[in-house]
């Protein structure tokens, strides 16, 4: 992991009592002055120095480590060298983390059942509403019960409902590939049925290989989730939800089970979320474009090329789409994909999502600055200035924008003027996007401190909430409830409707 | 611990993450050439460190003939003693033996920060963004440089490099420059633990290039740049370090060495020792320190050394 410094082999040879050994001398170490121009009658013959001790010759007393020999003893170097090996050790234990994965906890409601989507690192945990009972994760832990989706399975029955066989063969088959999992032993009932009741080989060969191809596609996307990053999207009827992953795969799953109704690689990775409207979901992804696909199938209908990497879910109003790239840049699409106006006035990437209230899209930048731009020409009407960068979501309520800050700051910044209202210190980085719940606005400290604040002063109500842990997702608002996910796998349903109070559900 | 990952935060990776961007933003935020601008700054830096290990690494090549004589002196019987008549040698000959290493130890963390500094500024993962954003200096010159720009020729310098080609630069180069510090295998009558000693270093010219080319596969492209990079400017330097000596021929040489028969390897030995003999009266030394000493004339040129220093050490002792 280290540079290539060049390592050869080097052999210093040396008797084996005198590379390292323990010695119970009781001399005093000879002086540096000594060593450079050693007295003539100090001489390794000297009658008068007691013999070295070596290791075969103990003493129970007065141990001293002594490196190959007193006279080439260098402290400066001793202490160099263990000053690297430590360094060595500590930046090795502090390596950059690989993708952790911070997506807001989803509250789904499907036919009357509450239902809590958990997304953690690289899995997804379905809790039940009432007491937090987890009913399902994925990607599965066991594959072989785990049916290949909805999408693929459909393939292979067109397939087999075009082979000329009997009516009741048909049934045998399509009840034989409605029992294909992604792994073990269920495809082999499929082909051996093929087998024994298609004679024609070319028709039996193209359904073994897209139940194969099935198979491998989709292990290897639930390999690929990476980690969870972008918010879950769900569909207006709570049946499906949508999650965005690092990898590059948009997965389509039935609420109800996990099982996967569609899944699509898009090649680059989904930071941001998925918006959803209708039949139509939006996201952006690393590789610099923006997607508007069908929610039925995953086809893609339109895509938009921006000028950098999108990190953040599209924001949608009734008639446009407003993405942020990472080149610095905010656009206004129509539905059809059809850019309207950009505005490129920030000096460095956007990772935000984008907050429109009225006619005024509010953006946070990593120029330091919080934007307020015109929905009609994106026209820029004010900017407030940080310390740091503005990653978060803004929040609108009446006149104030909250908007968090890596400065470690919350700014309350009043719509009409970008003046600031009030701020509030967290003492540490804030990434989390604020939200509003018990009367009071809620953030959470990457040190894992949650805050009640008041809405108007931005005075502290209460005392912090810690979750004990790194945080850095989104906090997700639920009534008087927040949910927050910090690193480690818990998930905190917190009580806003007074002071802070909740408790944690261990998720694995 | 957490005090020493501060310290080793606040003393390197911090400042030379602030380098790194600075450059990129100078360079139109194109993080390839800040990378390479970078690491060619950070091996000038670093040079004297480099230099002192080349040099010890030559003078305990130089004093190993010696050792071996001492070694075979000694075979068996009393080992204390040979072992300060080694130490002694060493130390007239200007040698630690920690010589070479020290260096190395002392770099380590120099690297290591650097590789950190690649990942986390190439914004691999958003959390080593958010950890960017509180590793940059409150200057808007840096904190408003993010995000860098990730593509350099082919490579996305923050995804893996799928051409193969960096890989392979990097083990290139890596292998060079190997073959240059390590001396051409002896020919003469090896003793098994010259043999051996050979067979390790010859090992290590070949295991490491593919041990760093291989990893080099599994991570992101920008620190391929940055090693392979590294390795090229650490070929240039050890040319120029060790100037005609470095022995080309020998960059094919993927063989291990063989014990030579006694009579015939005491033949090229006593020949090679004729002609370096030959060379030297018709072209004398002018630069002791130019003129590194391999094989049979090591021990010649090392007592010239030694000489040397004795005369040295004896003006300064007759000065005080």
């Amino acid at each position: 992991m280290h540079g290539p410094v060049p390592l050869r082999a080097v052999t210093i040879d040396m008797a084996p009592t005198t590379s390292i050994e323990l010695a119970n001398s009781t001399r005093p170490i000879v002086s540096r002055e000594t060593i450079a121009s050693p007295a003539p009658n100090r001489t390794r013959n000297a009658p008068t120095r007691p013999p070295l001790p070596t290791r075969h010759q103990p003493s129970p007393t007065s141990h001293r480590l002594r490196i190959v020999s007193r006279e080439t003893f260098r402290w400066p170097a001793a202490a160099l060298a263990a000053l690297a090996a430590l360094a060595t050790l500590a930046s090795a234990c502090a390596a950059p983390p690989g993708p952790r994965g911070w997506a807001a906890p989803q509250p789904v409601v499907l036919e009357d059942q509450d239902y809590v989507l958990v997304p953690h690192k690289d899995d997804l945990f379905a809790l039940r509403g009432e007491n937090r009972f987890p009913q399902w994760q994925f990607p599965p832990s066991e594959r072989g019960l785990y049916p290949i989706s909805e999408a693929r399975l459909g393939v292979i029955l067109t397939l087999i409902g075009e082979l000329y066989v009997s009516d009741s063969q048909k049934d045998e088959l399509t009840a034989a590939a409605e029992r294909l999992t992604l792994s073990g032993d269920s495809d082999d009932a499929l082909k051996d049925l093929l087998k024994n009741t298609v004679s024609d080989e070319e028709a039996r060969n193209d359904i073994e290989d897209i139940v194969d191809a099935a198979r491998a596609i989709e292990n290897e996307a639930l390999d690929d989730v990476d980690g969870l990053y972008g918010d879950l999207g769900v569909s207006e009827d709570g049946a499906t939800v949508y999650v965005p992953s690092f990898g590059g795969w948009l997965f389509a799953l039935e609420t109800a089970t996990g099982e996967t109704r569609w899944s699509v690689d898009f090649k680059d990775a989904i930071i941001g979320g998925v918006a959803v409207d209708g039949d139509m979901l939006y996201f952006g992804t690393t590789g610099e474009h923006v997607f508007a696909v069908d929610a039925s199938s995953g086809e893609t209908r339109w895509t938009f090329d921006a000028d950098g990497e999108v990190w953040a879910a599209p924001a949608l109003t009734d008639d446009a789409i407003y993405v942020t790239s990472m080149g610095g840049h905010l656009y206004k699409l129509d539905r059809d994909g059809k850019e309207q106006w950009v505005f490129d006035n920030t000096g460095a990437g956007i990772a935000g999502r984008a907050t429109v209230d009225g006619d005024t899209v509010y953006v946070g930048s990593f120029d330091k600055k919080l934007y307020a731009v015109a929905t009609d020409d994106g026209s820029m009407r004010w900017s407030f200035e940080g310390d740091n960068w503005f990653w978060s979501t803004p929040l609108v309520n009446g006149d104030l924008v909250y908007a968090a800050n890596l400065d470690s700051k919350v700014y309350a910044v009043r719509a009409d003027s970008g003046e600031r209202a009030w701020r509030f210190d967290a003492g540490a980085p804030v990434r989390s996007a604020p939200v509003i719940a018990g009367d009071g606005l809620i953030v959470a400290a990457r040190d894992g401190d949650v805050h009640k604040l008041d809405l108007e002063s931005g005075q502290a109500i209460g005392g912090a909430f810690p979750l004990n842990s790194r945080m850095e997702s989104d906090l997700t608002a639920d009534g008087d409830e927040v949910y927050a996910t910090p690193r480690e796998a818990t998930l905190f349903v917190i009580d806003a409707s007074d002071d802070l109070g909740g408790s944690a559900v261990p998720l694995r | 611990m957490d005090l020493l990952i501060d310290l080793f935060h606040i003393l390197l990776v911090d400042p030379m993450t602030n380098v790194l961007v600075a450059l990129a933003r100078v360079f139109g935020g194109n993080f390839g050439v800040a990378i390479i601008v970078f690491t060619i700054l950070m091996r000038i830096v670093t040079w004297p460190l480099t230099a002192k290990q080349y040099k010890q690494s030559r003078a305990m090549q130089a004093v190993q003939p010696k050792v071996q004589e001492l070694q075979k002196k000694y075979k068996g019987k009393d080992p204390k003693k040979m072992q300060q008549e080694m130490m002694a040698l060493y130390r007239e000959a200007g040698v630690n033996p920690f010589g070479c290493l020290l260096p190395i130890l002392v770099q380590f963390p120099i690297w290591i920060a650097l590789y950190q500094v690649i990942r986390t500024s190439l914004g691999e993962t958003p959390e080593s963004l958010v950890s960017l954003s509180q590793q940059l200096y409150p200057l808007d010159f840096v904190q408003t440089a993010v995000p860098l720009d990730n593509q350099f020729l082919l490579w996305n310098l923050a995804a893996n490099d799928v051409t193969f080609i960096l890989p392979l630069l990097v083990a290139v180069t890596m292998y060079v420059q190997q073959k240059m510090i390590t001396p051409r295998p002896q020919t003469g009558a090896l003793t098994q633990q010259q043999l051996q000693q050979q067979q390790t270093q010859q090992m290590m010219t070949w295991m490491m290039p593919l041990m760093f080319g291989w990893i080099s596969t599994t991570v992101p492209a920008g620190l391929s740049l940055y090693w392979f990079v590294s390795n090229l400017a650490g070929i240039v330097m050890q040319y120029f370090y060790a100037g005609r000596r470095v022995d080309w021929r020998n960059m094919l040489s993927f063989g291990m060495p063989q014990a030579a028969e006694q009579g015939r390897g005491a033949k090229a030995v006593a020949g090679r020792a004729q002609r370096d003999e030959q060379k030297r009266k018709a072209a004398p030394e002018t630069d002791e320190e130019a003129a590194a000493p391999e094989g049979a004339d090591e021990a010649a040129a090392l007592s010239r050394r030694q000489e040397s220093r004795r005369k040295r050490h004896g003006r300064r002792r007759g000065k005080r």
